[in-house]
């Protein structure tokens, strides 16, 4: 009470600075225990978002849907033209859904002549996207599932066609995805046709550039980008956009996902990767069965349609 | 808004938590995450800061704190760094006014100017020297001009609108 100095006033100046002291210093220790123990810090602040975001969401929801709406109202000016490219983009479409129908049914045919096996567990949560970070240099959503619905860190989030972001940071009900255009974010990607690996950066532009390309002569603009699995990060084979070329001649990736409009996302849940133990034992004539003493990792070699054999001897 | 003292004690405490809860809610909507413009003011430490120059006696440092730090925490910035930043800067403007003594607007913005310039540069300094992961300086540093431009409407709004003014202006 700065301004307030008659004399009744002056006993609490002494206990009101220990008391600023006493602020500043739990301040200065919360700082200070985040950079040296984040993921405790962070799991407080997933506490905290997860206590107060979802309360006012109901407020928060009145409030997008009526921006979305002025939005809405801002293409309605533009309604022609917009129909007309519409009505051009279905015609080519329709010719690509010819050649999709004709394709998918030779994939089956091929898939089933080779008795492929897909991979059957891609099932997936769908959210609803709460809130944004808040920040301009923090790109994530927040989701209104959360380790209630059985959401872990570090899967992967995509919108109706690509990959948006993963899982990081899960509270009770809410779960926050850092996108791929954050800093933070660095993804291992197959760039297709050539097959090459790379790692895709978030830099806090639209467009995330990559980086460590084997043979970066072989990529060209347009070429698809796709999630290669590595290191168990994200499921592989995840569409994540197209490469293209930056203004400062690095090959960035124009996201298939479609930032200016997430509303619900899926979260895929993947398990955790299958780990390949050991590397295999020698191949050697089956082991006649009168020789039970036999080094477990003989039995590895089983044929094929057992694989846990290795696990049983 | 009643002029009695015990009301007005009561009230603007709430007034505070309920600006500051629009704010939070403004910058949380997720209406903003394709485009990547300016970013937008500090209109937390704009009120907090106008606030504490006139009616300091209405502005506990323990409810800037309290929202300081609940703004750390949703809007993902470091934890407690920002907040100790703003209830620095507050504390420091809460000395600055001479009880009883009119100061002009410029002299004010001035003062509130170099203030934040001060805080962000701190703020950025010290996440320098911890090695905190961090934006460009210039994307950093961007936020200053706005948060000042911010600044004057904070003021009008907070003396015409919400009728928090110095007593002195008060009185005359």
């Amino acid at each position: 009470m700065s301004y307030n100095r008659d004399p009744s006033q002056e006993i609490y100046r002494p206990l009101r600075r220990i008391f600023l002291g006493g602020v500043l210093l739990c301040l200065c220790i919360l700082f200070i225990l985040w950079r040296i123990d984040s993921p405790r810090v962070e799991r407080m602040r997933a506490a905290v978002v997860d206590a107060v975001v979802p309360k006012v969401s109901w407020v928060l929801k009145p409030v997008t849907i009526s921006f979305e709406m002025a939005g809405n109202f801002r293409t309605y000016q533009q309604l022609y033209r917009q129909n007309q490219d519409l009505r051009r983009e279905l015609q080519q479409m329709k010719a690509w859904k010819e050649a999709a129908l004709q394709l998918e049914q030779q994939n089956a045919q091929l898939l089933d002549l080779n008795n492929l096996q897909l991979d059957p567990k891609l099932t997936f949560v769908t959210g609803v996207v709460l809130a944004d970070s808040g920040s301009p240099f923090r790109q994530s959503v927040l989701l209104n599932i959360g380790a209630r619905d059985g959401i872990r860190d570090g899967w992967a989030a995509m919108d109706g066609i690509g990959v948006v972001g993963r899982i990081s940071g899960v509270g009770r009900d809410s779960a926050r995805v850092i996108l791929l255009t954050d800093t933070n974010s660095t993804i291992p990607v197959r760039i297709q046709p050539s097959s090459q690996h790379a790692l895709m950066i978030g830099d806090n532009s639209p467009l995330p550039y990559t980086d460590f390309i084997e043979t970066p002569e072989l990529v060209r603009p347009g070429d698809r980008v796709v999630t290669s699995g590595d290191g168990g990060l994200f499921p592989p084979d995840l569409l994540v956009g197209q490469i293209v070329e930056g203004r400062d001649g690095r090959l960035r990736v124009r996201l298939a996902a479609d930032y200016g409009r997430m509303e619900f996302l899926r979260v895929l849940r993947s398990g955790a990767p299958e780990k390949v133990d050991g590397p295999g034992g020698l191949i050697a004539p089956p082991v006649p069965p009168s020789l039970p003493d036999e080094t477990p990792d003989l039995n590895a070699e089983a044929p094929p349609e057992e694989p846990e054999s290795g696990s049983d001897g | 808004m009643g002029s009695d003292p015990l009301s007005r004690w009561l009230t603007a405490p709430g007034i505070y938590l309920g600006l500051a809860t629009l704010f939070l809610m403004v910058r949380l909507l997720p209406f903003g995450i394709a485009d990547q413009g300016w970013p937008g003011p500090d209109l937390m430490f704009c009120l907090s800061a106008a606030w504490v120059q006139r009616r300091p006696d209405l502005l506990p440092l323990g409810l800037i704190a309290a929202v300081a730090i609940l703004g750390d925490f949703l809007l993902q910035r470091p934890p407690g760094l920002w907040a100790a930043l703003t209830v620095l800067g507050t504390e420091y403007l809460r000395r600055q006014v001479i009880p009883g003594q009119m100061q002009s607007f410029p002299a004010e913005f001035l003062i509130f100017a170099l203030l934040n310039g001060a805080l962000i540069l701190t703020n950025w300094l010290i996440l320098a020297l911890f090695v905190v992961p961090q934006p460009s300086f210039g994307a950093v540093l961007a936020q200053w001009p706005v948060t000042l431009l911010a600044y004057p409407v904070c003021v009008f709004v907070l003396i015409h609108v919400l009728r928090i003014r110095r007593p002195i202006d008060m009185a005359r």
